[in-house]
């Protein structure tokens, strides 16, 4: 069977969308980073689709080859959520995907356990909280002159510094996630603006699907106590797994060990789940 | 590393106009930047993407901006430890526990390195900081190891 990836287009709140495929099986979607795009996922796809899953990697609205809804980029993690959400009900109808998300998309995740966890085989927040607001100042003031000339740069060097040291000592694949970043530039400043202000932490008491929070060690954004304390509001559906020598973007840094961790999460809790 | 001690510093400077990236994104600055470790200072007078003077000292009209941190954080910076995005970008990331990350002032918790000054120079320079914190940490580097 192959597992060439292929771009698709579908309609979600009216808003042309952009997604990459690959495989047949238990749908997979994996959501991308602030400013970033479905590029992420271009190693992880492959791998999830020859164990078995229909895997999907979309473009967030306003983000690579969509367009943003109504010309707006969304400024809070519930609207990227739940249009996650619609995207997963149209391309998947009828079925349970895994959905998984990194930093912002990690944050998804968080709200979509919170408010859809029944809809979801399980759920992979990666480098992603139940909250956001500690570890960074609300990005709306870097769209002040007065408070930063230097978004667009800040925002890319905040993506490139924060991978695993392995992966940051790699040239190529540093220049690769700084062209991930290129082309999301209002966008990626809703998407941390989203960050800031998102707090589900108060939902999380009935999550019902099993729920797997990752997140790297060299990752300087997201304290491991952070992380763990996010995980603990989900209680026993949630397992935490912390990876040695990866930074802010699991899927991109380790696409074979994150394959082979979400698959195995898969069929260990949500075969125990059905 | 010695901020404030004359060879480094013409180490610094040479490393720098040795630089083709710190040329490039400096090429439109007429301006200095301070660099500042607790107590020990480094000036640099930058035109045209090559470093013009380098001083001990700030001279009687300052500095455009400066780059201050502690000798800690420096440390952290060119060894590797911390990312200059890190250091610089303010928020409660690196406290020991939760009533911690509370107390400190959330996201706007100073950050460990600061920019100080002409805000709208230093963002501008954005790249060209990122290049002189690489430069710093290589010539820290291979700095001889005092007794």
């Amino acid at each position: 069977m192959s597992h060439e990836i292929t771009g698709h287009y579908v309609s979600v709140d009216g808003t042309r969308t952009y997604y990459d495929e690959c495989g047949e099986g238990l749908p997979f979607i994996g959501v991308h980073t602030a400013g970033a795009d479905a590029r992420e996922y271009q190693y992880l796809l492959p791998l999830m689709a020859q164990r078995g899953y229909r895997a999907i990697a979309l473009d967030l609205p306003g983000h690579g080859k969509s367009y943003p809804v109504d010309w707006e980029p969304h400024r809070t993690m519930h609207q990227h959520a739940e249009f996650v959400h619609r995207f997963a009900q149209t391309v998947c109808a009828g079925e349970r995907p895994v959905a998984a998300g990194c930093s912002i998309g990690g944050c998804m995740a968080f709200d979509l356990a919170a408010h859809h966890s029944e809809d979801y085989t399980a759920i992979v927040p990666m480098e992603g909280l139940a909250d956001g607001t500690p570890i960074l100042p609300h990005p709306a003031e870097a769209e002040r002159p007065s408070w930063s000339t230097s978004w667009k740069p800040f925002l890319e060097y905040a993506a490139i510094e924060s991978l695993g040291k392995p992966t940051l000592a790699k040239p190529e694949k540093v220049k690769e996630l700084w062209w991930q970043h290129q082309n999301a530039q209002q966008a990626g400043n809703g998407d941390i603006q989203a960050w800031a202000s998102h707090d589900v932490r108060a939902k999380l008491g009935d999550v019902r699907c099993p729920v797997l929070v990752v997140a790297g060690t060299d990752d300087f954004w997201l304290p491991e106590m952070l992380v763990r304390a996010s995980a603990e509001l989900i209680g026993q559906q949630a397992e935490v797994a912390i990876l040695d020598d990866i930074g802010h973007y699991p899927m991109f840094e380790d696409p074979e060990g994150v394959a082979a961790l979400i698959d195995d999460f898969v069929q260990r809790r949500a075969a125990v789940a059905a | 590393m010695r901020f404030a001690d004359a060879e480094f510093q013409q180490r610094l400077r040479d490393a720098l106009n040795a630089d083709e990236e710190f040329a490039l994104e400096s090429r439109w600055f007429d301006g200095s930047i301070l660099l500042e470790s607790g107590a020990e200072r480094c000036w640099l007078k930058i035109y045209r993407g090559q470093v013009i003077d380098h001083l001990e000292f700030i001279p009687p009209f300052g500095y455009t901006f400066k780059l201050t941190a502690s000798p800690e954080a420096w440390r952290m910076l060119v060894e590797g430890e911390r990312t200059f995005t890190d250091l610089a970008t303010p928020g409660s990331r690196h406290c020991a526990t939760l009533e911690e990350v509370a107390a400190a002032g959330g996201g706007y918790r100073p950050p460990e390195l600061a920019i100080e000054g002409n805000g709208f120079e230093a963002g501008r320079l954005h790249l060209a900081l990122l290049r002189l914190t690489a430069v710093l940490s290589s010539v820290a580097a291979a700095e001889p190891v005092s007794a």
